[in-house]
């Protein structure tokens, strides 16, 4: 019965031990649970998480698809020397006609000194029809592009959404919910006086 | 008047809910019995407070107040009887509100079941940690979620009625007041480990004396979850009911912690062990509720369930971090009281196998509550945008779920103590062979696929090993063995073994496709025929429709539509599901014809088995009632393991069932000293 | 019978199961381009809506990422290279299973250790119990196993206990309490 006796005396010891752990259990779970708080603390709403592209700073991807308002092929790269406005649009989306305004003051302001053009883009396979009526009932004559495939290369998600890309045909900026054309401007001549 | 009765009631219930604490926690602290026979009558005011917010807010959405702010976001002139009724937990305020009255229904429960103890200080704690838990909810609504605000200037005469998901479908009745009814349980097993700990009374006390009460929030949190499930699928129009969305999983993280709780439970009433384990579990399950609300309430994450309110999105984090703080305090604090007397024998044993249940749920809930928050980890770590979506929570469950389903056939049979191999050769013989009979029939069937098929075998193993249970359960005791909590139990794992058969067959042998079809043409998908006859359009009150009029296998007629709400931003689409034992088809209208006569694009999902997700659920309640049954007792002198001599001698020839794993002090201690 | 021969039912499970597992796994699999396409876009986020994959939801923006796929694997693209060309347009968070590799490694490997370190201390907590284990037994404790095991036999639920506790904990674990198999 010796051989049991330590178990027993083993008691305390054992209890201090494992009081220790219970507490350094409970200090690593309080820090989880702190951290956790944290993050949660600091991370805003989701819909308000701002939207980045990945192809900013990159070559734009090609576009290239039938034209929608002339005849025969629209290609982005016809464009190149100048600023380029690709715009993603469907005739069913509400921001879209707020934005239409925006889109023709940028068109008008730029058609003249020739520097810049925007190329629409057919974001819903099955809404060409209606956006080419819709398109021609705006007085939007500028090159519009069914490529179904720019969509996916571009990322878009929500529309309205447009890429600004430059006379080298780099993706400079993303626009959600809308392009506002000073805005546009602004960038195109900080870009242009950074070229010099 | 509604919102002065409203808030007046609200302010009635705070005031109850913070003078009950105060005089709970005075008469505890001071030892004054009178005081704590007071506290106890402030569960009516808290009831009675939350009655009547509950009957003004309902009275305004019924009789269409638009002076209130609420009544005028979630309600319209259009909106029928049901969806009014349901339009107060339709939004933010109201649903809060329909939480505080949950709580106070709690409360009152816990007030009657144990009016005989109000001097008992473990109930006293357990009442007052209630009692501030109820003023944290209705201090909610008196601040940041008040459901009573009223309209500054002219009452609007209409308004946009409920989101068009939460009015199509009559689980919007049940789902959410299910789903409180489970997540506000888990206050009362919360409440009393907390007093446990608080009054040092660390034994088995406050397990035993919440058992009832946290096998009933499991069960109504399970009913909640799985009918949310059947709701998506009716609803939603993507032909799945379970997506892991965040607000889905958040529910979902404290079903688990408390799955494991049920578990790990009897390891503690038969043992004396894993106290400090439980208490976590028990703290763990309340916390992940207190998140759970957070995650649905704040809109942190993109989800089809986020309310948008940043407000008490503060307020919610700041009590998940009070709760938590709280709750890991106090067990440090007991911890040198917390030493469990006993050890495990082996492994190979009844509570070898709940402790790798409790090790797989723990992982189950890391996971899950990993994946669900990780978006938000990465984007604070480096601004990173990153998806934890389906796949990542399919792929890491799996392997978690196929060795549950294992430990469901194996640990049913495992004796407390010690196993040999001769006894697991002997009782799982025939569970055994009924899988590899499943798996035959199976193969022999046509089905391939390693994953499916090992579920199904699993399956079949843990079904076998849980009605071999029943069968030697009732030839012993007769209509007794379905009832009591082992019994009982094993009726669940049924419904469970359903559950994942299902979704195992479901989510292999799914087909989808889209179907373009002219008026009067008829095409061949997957066995079956669909004939789409035209449209039809719909004008309902509250919105139009287009229809599609398909013709499945010849027989009934089916239409999924595409509806229009005045108010609502998108369309919505409506699916129309045809339900069979062997295989839902799951109909969409993908696109309707551009003109009269032209194709309509049927979107079509054939999904096998998919009806016995919600048998299983069904059959999971049914277990859960009757694990719930109180039992036959066990006479308190009799010894809880070893053989039963009083009951050998008495000649009734009923051996002990597994149900009579009722505890009481005797079996505790006998075990706690061996 | 020897020990031994008490196994073979059990061999023969064992066999056939595996037998049965491996033929019922195909093992060339030659999906059609739809289902192989369904399977890539269940990959990738939904980029419009909330909680649905590109295979599930019939949006403008998956549709087009379905027929892109599509495309693609008609060009014989692999599945990492369509993947990888659709982090490069929409970034990491299109896809629905974060990569192994940066922050989202951490989503992949924390789990796994977390059960490997939960495994590792009950592995040591059970080292820790097994000396304990040697029962304390004294006259009394004997006196009671013994008027115990008077009790008069016939009885069903013991036996099988009895035998399945090779002297674990003296008159303790009766095994599955009731359990009648050895009727």
């Amino acid at each position: 019965m010796s051989e049991v006796r330590p178990g027993v005396s083993g008691v305390r010891p054992g209890r201090l031990r494992r009081s220790g752990r219970v507490r350094w259990i409970s200090l690593g779970v309080a820090c989880g649970v702190a951290v956790l708080v944290a993050v949660l603390a600091t991370s805003g709403p989701a819909s308000q998480v701002s939207e980045g592209s990945p192809l900013i700073g990159k070559r734009a991807p090609a576009i290239d698809g039938r034209s929608l308002l002339g005849t025969g092929h629209v290609e982005l790269s016809s464009f190149s020397g100048k600023w380029v406005l690709v715009n993603f649009a469907a005739s069913w989306c509400f921001p879209c006609r707020q934005e239409m305004p925006q889109l023709q003051a940028f068109e008008q302001q730029h058609a003249q000194t020739g520097n810049g053009v925007i190329l629409s883009v057919a974001y819903d396979e099955g809404d060409v029809s209606n956006l080419v009526s819709y398109l021609r009932s705006q007085h939007a004559t500028w090159p519009a592009v069914d490529d179904g495939s720019a969509v996916v290369n571009y990322g878009v998600g929500t529309i309205p959404e447009s890429f600004l890309i430059d006379p080298q045909g780099t993706v400079v900026a993303k626009y959600v919910s809308g392009v506002v054309a000073a805005q546009l401007d602004a960038v195109m001549t900080k870009a242009s006086g950074g070229l010099g | 008047m509604n919102a002065a009765v409203g808030e007046s009631a609200v302010l009635l219930a705070l005031a109850g809910a913070v003078a009950g604490c105060i005089t709970l926690v005075l008469g505890l602290v001071r030892g004054r019995p009178t005081l704590l026979r007071a506290g106890r009558t402030y569960t009516w005011v808290i009831l009675l407070g939350a009655v009547i917010a509950t009957l003004a807010l309902q009275h305004a959405l019924i009789t269409r107040d638009f002076r209130l702010q609420y009544v005028a976001n979630n309600d319209s002139l259009a909106t029928p009887l049901l969806f009014r009724i349901t339009a107060m937990w339709s939004n933010l305020s109201g649903s809060i509100l329909l939480w505080g009255l949950v709580l106070a229904g709690y409360l009152a429960a816990v007030a009657v079941h144990f009016r005989a103890r109000m001097t008992d200080p473990l109930v006293g704690w357990a009442t007052a940690i209630g009692y501030a838990v109820a003023a944290f909810f209705f201090g909610l609504m008196m601040t940041v979620s008040n459901p009573f605000t009223t309209i500054h200037g002219a009452t609007p005469t209409d308004g946009p009625g409920p989101d068009p998901l939460l009015q199509n479908h009559i689980l919007v009745a049940f789902h959410p007041p299910l789903l409180y009814l489970g997540l506000v349980g888990f206050t009362v097993p919360f409440a009393f480990a907390c007093a446990s700990l608080i009054t040092g009374r660390i034994g088995e006390g406050w397990l035993i004396e919440t058992r009832r009460w946290t096998l009933f929030a499991w069960g109504f949190l399970t009913g909640g979850v799985i009918l949310g499930a059947w709701w998506s699928y009716q609803v939603l129009g993507w032909g799945g009911y379970w997506a892991w969305d965040p607000v889905e999983n958040a529910a979902f993280i404290p079903w688990i912690t408390a799955t494991a709780f049920l578990h790990s439970v009897m390891v503690q009433e038969r043992r004396a062990m894993l106290r400090v384990w439980n208490l976590s579990l028990v703290i763990a399950t309340f916390s992940l509720t207190i998140l759970a609300t957070f995650l649905t309430r704040s809109g942190v994450l993109e989800s089809v369930h986020s309310f948008n309110n940043t407000g008490i999105g503060a307020a919610l984090l700041t009590f998940f971090g009070v709760i938590a703080a709280g709750g890991v305090g106090l067990l440090a604090w007991r911890g040198d009281r917390l030493r469990s007397p006993g050890a495990i024998d082996s492994p190979v044993s009844r509570e070898g196998a709940f402790l790798a249940n409790n090790l797989l749920f723990g992982a189950f809930a890391l996971v899950v509550l990993l994946g669900t928050v990780f978006p938000l980890i990465a984007q604070a770590v480096n601004g990173e945008q990153i998806t934890v979506g389906a796949p990542y929570f399919d792929r890491m469950t799996m392997p978690i779920v196929v060795c549950l389903l294992f430990l469901m056939a194996v640990a049913p049979v495992l004796p407390w103590r010690k196993a040999s191999a001769e006894v697991l050769r002997r009782r799982l013989f025939w569970p055994a062979a009924t899988a590899v009979a499943v798996l035959v029939a199976c193969v022999a069937g046509g089905v391939r696929g390693f994953n499916p098929l090992l579920a199904f075998g699993l399956g079949a193993f843990a079904g076998a090993s849980a009605l071999r249970q029943l069968i030697l359960a009732t030839r012993r005791q007769g209509w007794r063995g379905f009832v009591g909590r082992a019994n009982g139990g094993m009726i669940v794992h049924l419904g469970v073994v359903l559950i994942a058969v299902a979704f195992a067959a479901s989510h292999s042998f799914a087909s989808r496709t889209q179907l373009s079809l002219a008026p009067g043409q008829t095409t061949r998908y997957d066995g079956h025929t669909f004939t789409f006859l035209g449209m039809r359009t719909i004008n309902a009150a509250t919105h139009s429709a287009v229809e599609a009029r398909v013709r499945v296998d010849g027989g009934q007629v089916y239409g999924p539509a595409v509806s229009d709400y005045p108010f609502a931003n998108e369309e919505i689409g409506t699916p129309s599901v045809r339900s069979r034992p062997t295989d839902d088809i799951y109909l969409t209208l993908a696109a309707p014809p551009a003109k009269a006569g032209a194709p309509a694009v049927i979107g079509v999902v054939v999904e096998p088995l998919v009806m016995w997700i919600w048998v299983g659920g069904g059959v999971i309640l049914g277990g859960t009632l009757l694990s719930a049954w109180p039992g036959r007792r066990r006479r308190p002198t009799d010894p809880a393991s070893g053989l039963p001599a009083t009951r050998a001698a008495s000649g009734s020839g009923s051996a002990p069932g597994p149900d009579e794993l009722e505890p009481e002090p005797a079996g505790v201690t006998a075990a706690g000293l061996s | 019978m020897r020990p031994v021969w008490r196994w073979a039912p059990w061999l023969v499970l064992a066999v056939v199961a595996v037998v049965v597992l491996v033929v019922g796994t195909p093992r060339h699999s030659h999906p059609s381009l739809q289902a192989e396409t369904l399977h890539i876009a269940g990959l990738v986020r939904c980029p419009v809506c909330e909680g649905q994959s590109a295979a599930q939801s019939d949006v403008a923006a998956s549709v087009q990422i379905r027929n892109q796929i599509q495309q693609q694997l008609t060009a014989g693209q692999s599945q990492s290279r369509i993947l990888s060309g659709l982090v490069a347009a929409y970034g990491p968070g299109i896809l629905e299973k974060p990569e192994a590799k940066g922050i989202g490694l951490v989503v992949w490997v924390v789990p796994v250790i977390g059960v490997v370190a939960a495994i590792g201390g009950l592995a040591v907590a059970f080292a820790r119990w097994r000396p304990r284990r040697t029962p304390m037994v004294n006259a009394a404790d004997r006196e009671l196993v013994a008027q115990a095991l008077r009790v008069p036999p016939g009885r069903g639920d013991g036996g099988e206990g009895g035998r399945a506790v090779d002297g674990g904990g003296a008159g303790v674990g009766g095994g599955e309490a009731g359990d009648v198999d050895g009727r």
